[in-house]
């Protein structure tokens, strides 16, 4: 591995034989050193795909995942290109919305069990958990097609989260025609639920030390001492049939009918103009749009549990959406490359889009400051807030990370900490944890997950990303 | 031989498991009972009041352990059910006629763990070993 500056590794496209472009690893010395040596292997493996332009990249934050690394970010040629669902994951659309309030720590610590414990029952989580919107199939199939925009038309929020949501909401060109009836019972009854494993709903303080950025902080919505509302989920049952489905398809058609060779089944593809392409394309639209509709679904939950509790208006409570932002989607891009105004299909998984200032499809009223991005760490160690770059828009195709990163197995986890300990050990220090088990709880401990701190400092010297304020957990409601 | 455990270093975000069985109807149970073991925590808790049909057949014994896992998958979130107890038989022909018995996931009663996602083909094997067949799975939660 070929080192490009002090926060980019390269691997030559002589490393493994049908390279067609090399792979470029983001990160510290520290950092790239530490990633478990599958991600190099998987990032040369993308480099192989028929269309790839520029490289395979790999984000700070990357780790082995299947096909792609998590972490991976690849452009593909809108023509000559593939399109791959293991370059987006099999939850579509996972993603993290930040909303804001008026509130300051003094006003919610009094509250926090309460409010906590309200937001437990009212967003459900963990496996097997059922939402509050009761739909049909065919209603459900509207959703699908019309994404968060169907939730504000129905009561479930404000105009304007739509105005602060990636795509507004709703991307175009989702087919529901696409969608097995398999999909759709499996994510039937879903919406506005959060999931399990690293999805979690968190309350967090922006402590002034901890604000990086003054000037873009006050333009995204930030001041001093405030209590703002992350939360991380995505697709659920929906989009991970959706990704199966498709994924066996293509498997069924890869080198028997495009002869294209497959060295790991997770890596399958087709190309983006063949039938499966534009079926999938479509298809996982419908997968964005669910998960759209799922996180504005919570945040109407959301805002009534503060409304129940603080006795007032969410409005009156300030309670706008900062921005919604996916890390898991393979969407259609404009770049300048090589001189050339190129239309291409820019797929991360787990990693998050980060256009730099100017760029069309930010905002108006965050354009001059780089669209927000949004990254949660472990519920120990805090999230970030940033911003995108202009260089991430050269570097990495509009990327950056996504989250920390796990460095401990699951089963690791469980057998270093123990969930009950842990939850009181984490109240001493401030937070306050509601889990639906000790085992999950035990699997997210903080220790399990590489130094936020870390990845986010890589991201921000590579020029990935630029640091806003770093958000401190207060309490923490998890799948 | 256990029927299966769970593995390290295959898998760090992930939850690998290798399943074993003297013939391939058991390697099925036990891999269905070490699919349902991530998402509940205590199998015995799961009554056996409802059951449930499942026939499939495949290309070959890989792709038809992969569709009934994925089966179960589609199970607990479609209808909600998880289950303790298979009586299942695979062919040659790779087929399966599986019966499974079970109970709507109650929150009351089950600990439920982490929600499986998709069963993935990353290092994905099923081989004929000296006692049996063996079966490595990692599935995506």
């Amino acid at each position: 591995m070929k080192k490009v500056n002090d926060y980019c590794y390269e691997i030559s496209k002589d490393y493994k034989e049908g390279m067609l472009v090399p792979a470029r690893i983001y990160g510290s010395k520290e950092i790239v050193g530490q990633m478990d040596k599958s991600v190099f292997e998987q990032a040369a493996n993308v480099a192989t795909l028929p269309g790839i332009v520029d490289a395979s990249l790999c984000m700070p934050d990357g780790h082995s995942g299947y096909g792609f690394p998590i972490g991976g970010v690849a452009a593909f040629d809108e023509l000559e290109g593939v399109i791959s669902p293991g370059g987006v994951g099999f939850d579509i659309n996972c993603g993290m919305r930040l909303v804001r309030t008026n509130l300051t720590v003094k006003d919610v610590m009094p509250k926090i069990r309460e409010l906590t414990d309200l937001l437990y029952k009212t967003v459900p989580a963990g496996v097997g958990s059922s939402g509050f919107v009761k739909l049909n199939k065919n209603e459900f199939r509207k959703v699908i097609e019309e994404g968060a925009d169907w939730c504000v038309n129905n009561g479930y929020g404000w105009k304007e989260d739509l105005i602060n949501t990636e795509e507004n909401g709703r991307i175009d060109g989702a087919d529901s025609a696409k969608i097995s009836n398999r999909a759709v019972e499996r994510g039937l009854n879903q919406i506005g639920t959060l999931g399990s494993g690293n999805h979690y709903l968190e309350i967090q303080w922006v402590r002034g030390a901890n604000i990086m950025d003054s000037e873009i902080a006050k333009a995204y919505g930030l001041f001093e001492n405030q209590i703002v509302v992350m939360f991380h989920c995505g697709s659920r049952g929906f989009g991970h049939q959706v990704a199966t489905d498709h994924l066996q398809t293509f498997l069924n058609v890869m080198e028997s009918k495009y002869k294209i060779k497959i060295r790991d089944r997770e890596l399958a593809c087709a190309p983006f103009h063949s039938k499966e392409g534009q079926d999938y394309f479509s298809a996982m639209k419908c997968g964005l749009n669910m998960s759209f509709a799922n996180r504005q679904t919570i945040l109407h939950r959301i805002r009534q549990a503060f409304e129940n509790v603080f006795k007032t208006d969410a409005e009156n409570l300030g309670m706008s959406q900062i921005y919604d932002v996916a890390h898991n989607t393979a969407k259609l891009e404009e770049y300048e490359f090589d001189g050339q105004r190129r239309k291409l299909l820019v797929h991360r998984k787990g990693a998050t889009r980060s256009f730099g200032p100017g760029h069309k499809d930010i905002p108006i009223h965050y354009r001059k400051y780089g669209q927000p991005v949004i990254i949660g760490g472990s519920m120990e160690t805090g999230s970030y807030l940033l911003s995108g770059t202009e260089a991430s828009m050269k570097l990495s195709w509009g990327s950056t990370a996504h989250g920390s990163g796990r460095k401990m197995s699951r089963t690791q986890a469980k057998s270093m900490y123990d969930g009950k300990a842990l939850q009181k050990d984490m109240e001493s220090r401030g937070i306050y944890v509601k889990a639906v088990s000790y085992a999950g709880l035990a699997e997210e401990a903080g220790g399990a997950y590489k130094d936020i701190d870390e990845v986010i400092d890589a991201a921000s010297k590579a020029g990935l990303s630029h640091k806003v304020a770093k958000l401190l957990p207060l309490a923490n409601v998890k799948g | 031989m256990k029927k299966f455990e769970f593995v390290e270093g295959i898998t760090v975000a992930d939850v690998a498991f290798v399943a074993n069985g003297k013939d391939l109807s058991e390697l099925f149970i036990n891999s269905a009972l070490a699919l349902t073991s991530i998402m509940v925590e205590d199998l015995k808790k799961i009554e056996q009041s409802k059951k449930i049909k499942i026939s499939l057949s495949a290309s070959n014994n890989e792709q038809l352990l992969h569709d009934f896992l994925e089966e179960l998958i589609f199970l607990k979130d479609a209808k909600l059910l998880v289950f303790s107890k298979f009586e299942l038989k695979v062919n040659e022909k790779f087929e399966i006629n599986a019966i499974c018995f079970g109970e709507k996931i109650n929150n009351e009663k089950h600990t439920m763990l982490v929600d499986p996602k998709a069963v993935t083909w990353h290092k994905f094997k099923l081989v004929k070993t000296n006692e049996g067949y063996q079966a490595t799975v990692i599935i995506d939660v």
